[in-house]
């Protein structure tokens, strides 16, 4: 069994104001601690702006630890081209596996024409893209899987189980195949219970939203929950190697 | 002492007092506020309010009975909530802005506001769900009714934990409570700058667990005092004031 946190942050030196820097260390440190085999970071300043040069630092911090960190890239799709080509460079050139997008941060529907370049350009490089989901107006679970549903070969992740909004991420599951529910700060236990049973455990994916979460009660979640141990060993890391084709 | 658990049923989604019971004890929560969930909330407040009376009857060690009283019906709401705690014996209010569908701010709510703090008993809403129930609505709220003890449910979780601390900071007879908050910072920075005595430990069981809501307070980076104060005094303390 392989443990994977789908879900951190890795917050850069002089990144945005409110972010205190998370060093590399403390990282792997905690993950020993957790027993967690391997981590997915991408920043939140690249969401925004310099996705080039956090793109970098996150390809960066992977060569340090390419056993224990999997980089994703960040692109601000407002930049149209420019971002289709930077998630061709920071894929192709710098070996990041999957995309991390923020409709509510960065101020755009879910399923806005916007997205279909990037998510084309995602189809081609075969990889996943994560998406924070369960924030009215523009990153509700519904919205996310209109567009899962346009793109049907790009696995598309449901990032916090699409928060207190979880009954249309469990509605969304049974509609798109392609659609994942990664379960970081959500506490309602008995809706990820009910994904699997109704679902299957093939579709749920651990998450920590480390550092802005402390891992721990994230892991906890995921040990309470009334499924068997290949459910759990699915969810906590299985599926996301299936996802990334990591053995 | 877990200020917020249910007992009802909503769809497939089930509470039952015995259940409620054998999950507290596994995780050494001696005693829980229990109050009904989902359509019970809205309709027919009398025969929830009852049902939940008959229950404390039958555990009196174990539960505390919060009320519902939907604002919407203006008096007979209010008469209602007299009943629930003069004849009933319930000791708190629950408002639920997403459920009962009014804005937490409305001036629909200030009857059975008025009430509750004649009462003094307090008000739980859960915070968190715009358009209806958001910390800055709770902010006006306090502000017309210094007097009333509202418990800000859910911290603010997801999407607006940010902001209910400078509200609090501002509203001394705002308390907040833990449950489903994933955020240890956010509990730790209000324990520190509002006092252990305004932060108060809830489940939300059945949406939550015990095994889960209990470590994240059992984690916390505070004082051991600081966690038993949490963990029951300082809803104890807002209970004492009723009796």
């Amino acid at each position: 069994m392989v443990v994977i946190d789908s879900h951190a942050h890795l917050f850069i030196k002089g990144g945005l104001a409110s972010f205190k820097p998370s060093s590399l260390q403390m990282f792997i440190q905690t993950m020993d601690r957790l027993k967690i085999d391997k981590t997915v970071i991408f920043t939140i300043e690249g969401l925004i702006r310099d996705f080039t040069r956090c793109n970098d630092e996150i390809a960066e911090a992977v060569s340090k630890y390419p056993d224990r960190l999997i980089g994703f890239a960040t692109v601000n799709p407002w930049l149209g081209d420019e971002a289709v080509q930077e998630l061709e460079r920071a894929v192709g050139k710098l070996g990041l596996k999957g995309l991390k997008l923020h409709p509510y941060m960065q101020g755009f529907p879910a399923a806005d024409s916007m997205l279909f370049p990037i998510m084309e350009k995602a189809t081609k490089l075969q990889i996943p893209v994560l998406f924070h989901s369960g924030t009215p107006p523009w990153s509700e679970p519904l919205q996310v899987a209109a567009l899962a549903e346009r793109f049907p070969d790009v696995p598309v992740i449901l990032g916090h189980f699409g928060q207190n909004m979880y009954g249309d991420t469990i509605r969304a599951l049974k509609m798109v195949k392609n659609l994942y529910g990664e379960t970081s700060a959500n506490h309602f236990v008995y809706a990820i219970e009910k994904a699997i049973r109704e679902v299957g455990a093939h579709r749920i994916l651990y998450g920590s939203d480390m550092p802005w979460l402390e891992p721990e009660p994230q892991l906890i979640k995921i040990k309470i929950l009334k499924i068997t141990d290949e459910e759990r060993e699915l969810v906590l890391g299985n599926n996301m190697a299936r996802i990334l084709r990591i053995a | 002492m877990d200020a917020h658990a249910h007992i009802g049923r909503v769809n497939d989604l089930k509470s039952e007092p015995e259940t409620l019971i054998a999950e507290m004890k596994k995780s050494g929560v001696t005693k829980a506020v229990i109050s009904p969930m989902g359509k019970d909330i809205i309709f027919d407040n009398a025969k929830a309010n009852s049902k939940i009376a008959e229950i404390v009857k039958r555990f009196p060690r174990k539960f505390v009975g919060f009320a519902v009283a939907n604002p919407w019906l203006g008096s007979k709401s209010v008469l209602e909530l007299e009943r629930a705690i003069s004849k009933l014996g319930l000791r708190g209010l629950i408002l639920h802005p997403e459920l009962q569908g009014f804005q937490a701010d409305d001036e629909i709510v200030d009857p059975v506001v008025e009430k509750a703090q004649r009462l003094q008993i307090p008000i739980y809403i859960p915070v968190g769900t715009p358009t209806c129930s958001t910390p800055h609505q709770l902010d006006l709220l306090a502000k017309r009714h210094p007097k009333a003890i509202l418990i800000m449910g859910h911290m603010g979780y997801p999407d607006l934990a940010p902001y209910v601390l400078p509200v609090a900071l501002k509203n001394s007879n705002i308390m907040l409570e833990t449950s489903r908050v994933p955020e240890l910072g956010l509990i730790e920075d209000a324990v520190r700058r509002l006092g252990a005595e305004r932060v108060i430990f809830g489940s939300d069981y059945p949406y939550s667990r015990y095994e889960l809501e209990v470590e994240t307070v059992r984690l916390l980076n505070i004082s051991s005092a600081d966690r038993e104060m949490i963990l029951g005094k300082s809803l104890l303390a807002l209970l004492g004031k009723g009796r």
